[in-house]
């Protein structure tokens, strides 16, 4: 999706306030949208917060929200459950409403009152620093980790890796849970994760795991997000099954990721050969290159 | 007055206007039968697959019969998916406002234009489980209706021609 496109989808479904201030922004400079029930517009920039003009109600919110998932989110309970879908395009809206809960586990979400939109970005060259780290001295891929806040490019770096090495001819399988690293599109990838990749979109990462192994006889597998002790699960089971893996985390820094148990358990069992840290205040900047037991081996700067 | 050739005029005229009649009431059936068709699909679609709304309006008319109210029912839907493509704000009950205004169907009456009404009403709210229930209540609404339409378009179809008939009949035997 070219940011041309980007812009047009987004002014489509959005009041036309929006959509002109939009349309005046450099490409690739706008990070984020926000929008809110009984307030204005806010578009958010490299550089600076755009408010536009116009009160949203909370009607209107709600069908912006049904217009960017193109009258979808009602077959997207689940990921509406966890807090976010994924729109055309790989962007991610993030919801807030009122909460149908049944004790402590979310069962609908209604009454939308506020968007978070985060625009993804293809960053051609933003793993270019990452990627001396990732071969080792048999010519095979590393397992890697990227850990990092959320809105700090894991998912950017993660889908350049990805381009990068399949364009040296490695054979990556991305499994794709919530369309944001290939954003695919009637078959078609929207961001460019190289020639030799083939994508599996939508799919649980413990299920599509097994299944690209199965299937594809992937050189690299490539997902986005581990959560849970499931998910480590399915890492470590293709990990042990002789195939690279590639995935991000959310978190910080190496010790208040270890706290969490999916990172530990991987660290444990030395799944991953390399770990890539990233700036918790410079979106793209990786501060640091931990070896299979979290170990310092090296410090990049910006990317 | 007219002669033997006026008399035969009077006589196909009139039949020409009992078989129209005829058409009409088969062509209202043929659309409430599609409407119902789609539903079915509508219904078996919401439960297999995830489409986005103006994906499961186009792939419920894949399954609908033949003849000009069907095919008047298959644009309405298609119209009403473009629609909101093209002005996704708009919302469901607009556009398909917007369909039927595009394709007004004058045989259309107002049972199954209320029973369709409500259904996109609710079409664009509630989970998948819901619209499920949404078109499983317009096609029972439809039933009946459908059953109607089928009553007249076969017997007072038949008798529109006859009607018809005997009416250019005794217009021309006047007229001659």
């Amino acid at each position: 999706m070219t940011w041309m496109e980007t812009i047009q989808f987004f002014s489509g479904c959005m009041p036309r306030s929006v959509g002109k201030a939009l349309a005046a922004q450099a490409e690739g400079t706008v990070t984020e949208i926000r929008l809110r029930a009984g307030g204005r517009a806010l578009i958010l920039t490299q550089q600076e917060a755009i408010v536009c003009s116009g009160v949203f109600s909370q009607q209107q919110v709600a069908q912006i929200a049904e217009a960017l998932c193109e009258h979808a989110l009602y077959v997207r309970a689940e990921e509406q459950r966890q807090g976010f879908v994924t729109l055309r395009g790989g962007h991610r809206m993030g919801l807030c409403g009122r909460v149908v809960a049944n004790g402590q586990s979310v069962r609908a979400l209604r009454e939308i009152s506020s968007l978070c939109i985060r625009i993804a970005g293809q960053w051609r060259g933003a793993a270019d620093a990452i990627l001396p780290y990732l071969w080792n001295e048999n010519g095979r891929v590393r397992s890697t980790l990227i850990i990092g806040l959320p809105g700090m490019g894991k998912t950017t770096i993660l889908r350049d890796a990805c381009r990068a090495l399949s364009e040296q001819g490695v054979h990556m399988c991305v499994v794709d849970e919530r369309s944001e690293i290939a954003a695919m599109c009637g078959g078609i990838a929207q961001l460019d994760v190289g020639p030799n990749t083939d994508v599996l979109d939508g799919c649980a990462k413990e299920a599509g795991l097994r299944w690209m192994l199965r299937a594809m006889s992937p050189e690299v597998l490539v997902t986005d997000e581990l959560g849970s002790i499931q998910d480590a699960q399915a890492v470590m089971d293709a990990a042990r099954s002789g195939v690279s893996v590639m995935a991000t985390l959310h978190g910080r820094d190496p010790e208040t990721a270890l706290s969490r148990g999916t990172l530990y358990t991987l660290v444990q069992n030395q799944v991953f050969e390399r770990y890539i840290i990233l700036d918790d205040k410079r979106v793209g900047t990786v501060s640091m290159i931990c070896d299979e037991k979290l170990r310092p081996i090296g410090v990049q700067e910006a990317v | 007055m007219l002669g033997a050739a006026g008399a035969l005029c009077c006589l196909a005229a009139g039949t020409a206007m009992g078989s129209w009649l005829k058409i009409r009431r088969m062509t209202r059936l043929d659309m409430i039968r599609a409407a119902m068709d789609s539903l079915n699909a509508m219904r078996l679609l919401l439960e297999t697959e995830r489409l986005p709304l103006p994906d499961l309006l186009e792939n419920s008319t894949a399954y609908t019969g033949g003849g000009h109210g069907a095919e008047c029912m298959r644009r309405r839907f298609e119209y009403t998916a473009q629609q909101m493509r093209t002005n996704p704000l708009e919302g469901i009950p607009a556009a398909y406002r917007a369909a039927c205004a595009a394709h007004a169907a004058p045989w259309e009456q107002e049972e199954e234009k209320a029973a369709l009404e409500s259904l996109f009403a609710q079409l664009g709210c509630g989970t998948a489980a819901m619209r499920e229930q949404a078109a499983a209540a317009c096609i029972r609404r439809l039933k009946p209706v459908e059953e109607k339409a089928r009553a007249e378009a076969e017997k007072g179809g038949k008798l529109c021609i006859q009607l018809g008939m005997l009416t250019g009949l005794v217009a021309g035997i006047i007229l001659w």
